[in-house]
């Protein structure tokens, strides 16, 4: 990944977490909370190579970290995106062009949102951190699911825009 | 040269990894610089956030409403309930106590003239059988209550028990046309016949007439034989008017009664009783006057200026 490229992650994603803990932090959401942030994160992943889903889970999962209500060690986040993103790497030949397939890619948002929620559960559990009852995790679980495949259709196609429009100078090249 | 990438890209996961884990670490063991960094991290979200609570907090608890909006409607079904209870409570409460208070009033009356009594609650107005005024009470002959007893408020004269059951009694009120009672005047000691003319006004015709009768004058009851149906000493009403035509052989006048019979609660029938005649002492005291104040304005003229 270029520097022009890291720096541009950066900002998309400072702007996100910034986006996220100002506005979306402010809805009450059914169920549980949406977490704009992760959806976003795991749309930009889409089409990257290796090493771009490495690094933009690691950026990702550090602005995460630095979120000021969390209790847990700094580097949890990144730790469980970077885990998330291995697999993100594993299976990125079968997933295939999200863009040209809008439910396979809500899926892979909700599995994905899903996933690193749950990860980050049982390795915050393991480091002896206290974890929630079982019926507000699924609660927050399904609400962040519902949410995530629902606003899917609207956010999706816009961050694969925006990557492809940032970038298309460096693709060209 | 793909083996080559591909274990760059490991190096760089693994590397990725263990910067992770080193955070964690440094975490755990207590670095002040985690924790100032997430401190650091909260001063810069703050105005961010504040600003988005500014402008966003509305559409967020619009968001909450919605959600709540089933749980807003049953609350306010509850409300709604509890309020309405509270009001008809109230309006209970506010009549047990004017019922107190005619209560109080009819056993002061009552006690001053050592009459023994039944206290009753008037449960209707009206006629049961035909147009007659009466008031149905909510005792009868189980307490006692028999035909032709004297009924009173804590003011004055009601009426007279015109029939009874085991449990109610019909009182017929003075305002009945069909009602007559002898009054004596208080001051003058003059002898009359008061009648109903089925409103709340009464026409008095004096006995004798040499007998004087005059604006303001206090009209009392004259017993009846074995004090049924009338207990002697029992304010019945004020003068009004008098009618001063030639043509009457005896005097008459109008008169309003003691007794509000349209605002009864509770009233009381008079089984027995101790004295014979209580004369003069039941006369209700006329209301003390509250001195008006006055305002002396002192006016110098002025002189005329040329």
């Amino acid at each position: 990944m270029s520097s022009t490229k890291t720096a541009i992650t950066i900002s998309f994603f400072i702007s996100i977490f910034l986006l996220q803990e100002s506005l979306i932090n402010q809805i009450d959401f059914f169920l549980g909370g949406f977490s704009l942030y992760l959806a976003l994160l795991f749309s930009w992943m889409v089409n990257e190579e290796r090493s771009g889903i490495f690094l933009s889970a690691f950026i990702g999962g550090l602005l995460l970290d630095f979120t000021p209500t969390l209790d847990t060690p700094v580097g949890l986040w990144t730790f469980t995106l970077l885990l998330i993103a291995y697999a993100i790497s594993r299976f990125q030949d079968e997933l295939g062009d999200l863009a040209s397939k809008p439910i396979t890619a809500a899926m892979y948002l909700v599995a994905a949102t899903s996933l690193s929620a749950s990860l980050y559960l049982v390795i915050s559990g393991i480091l002896g951190n206290d974890i929630p009852p079982v019926t507000i995790v699924l609660r927050e679980l399904i609400g962040n699911s519902l949410w995530t495949l629902l606003f899917s259709p609207i956010y999706f196609p816009l961050v694969y825009r925006l990557k492809e429009r940032l970038f298309s100078e460096q693709v060209r090249l | 040269m793909a083996t080559r990438g591909n274990s760059r890209t490991r190096l760089l996961l693994v590397s990725l990894l263990v910067t992770s884990l080193f955070f964690i670490t440094l975490d755990l063991r207590g670095l002040s610089v985690m924790a100032s960094a997430r401190s650091i991290a909260g001063s810069v979200l703050k105005p961010f956030q504040s600003t988005g609570s500014f402008i966003f907090s509305p559409i967020g608890n619009f968001f909450g409403d919605i959600r709540n909006i089933g749980q807003a409607n049953e609350k306010l079904a509850v409300l709604t309930g509890e309020n309405r209870d509270l009001k008809e409570e109230l309006a209970e409460f506010k009549g047990i106590t004017g019922e107190l208070k005619q209560l109080k009033s009819v056993l002061d009356l009552a006690g001053q003239a050592r009459f023994r009594v039944v206290a009753a609650k008037v449960l209707a107005y009206g006629a049961s059988t035909n147009f007659d005024q009466t008031i149905t009470l909510d005792v009868g002959r189980a307490s006692g209550i028999t035909r032709d007893m004297t009924v009173i408020s804590g003011k004055g004269l009601v009426g007279v028990i015109k029939s009874t059951t085991v449990n109610s009694s019909i009182v017929q009120l003075m305002s009945d046309p069909g009602f007559r009672v002898g009054v004596r005047i208080a001051e003058s000691q003059s002898m009359g016949i008061l009648s109903g003319k089925g409103s709340n006004y009464f026409d008095l015709e004096l006995l004798d007439a040499r007998d004087n009768i005059k604006q303001g004058d206090v009209l009392l009851s004259r017993g009846s034989d074995g004090n049924k149906p009338f207990v002697p000493g029992i304010p019945v009403g004020i003068v009004l008017s008098v009618n001063n035509s030639i043509g009457q052989l005896t005097k008459s006048a109008e008169v309003r009664p003691f007794t509000e019979l349209s605002a009864l609660g509770v009233v009381a029938i008079i089984t027995s009783t101790r004295v014979n005649d209580p004369r003069d002492s039941l006369i209700p005291k006329a209301p003390i006057a509250s001195p008006t104040p006055t305002v002396t304005v002192f006016v110098t003229p002025t002189p005329e200026q040329n």
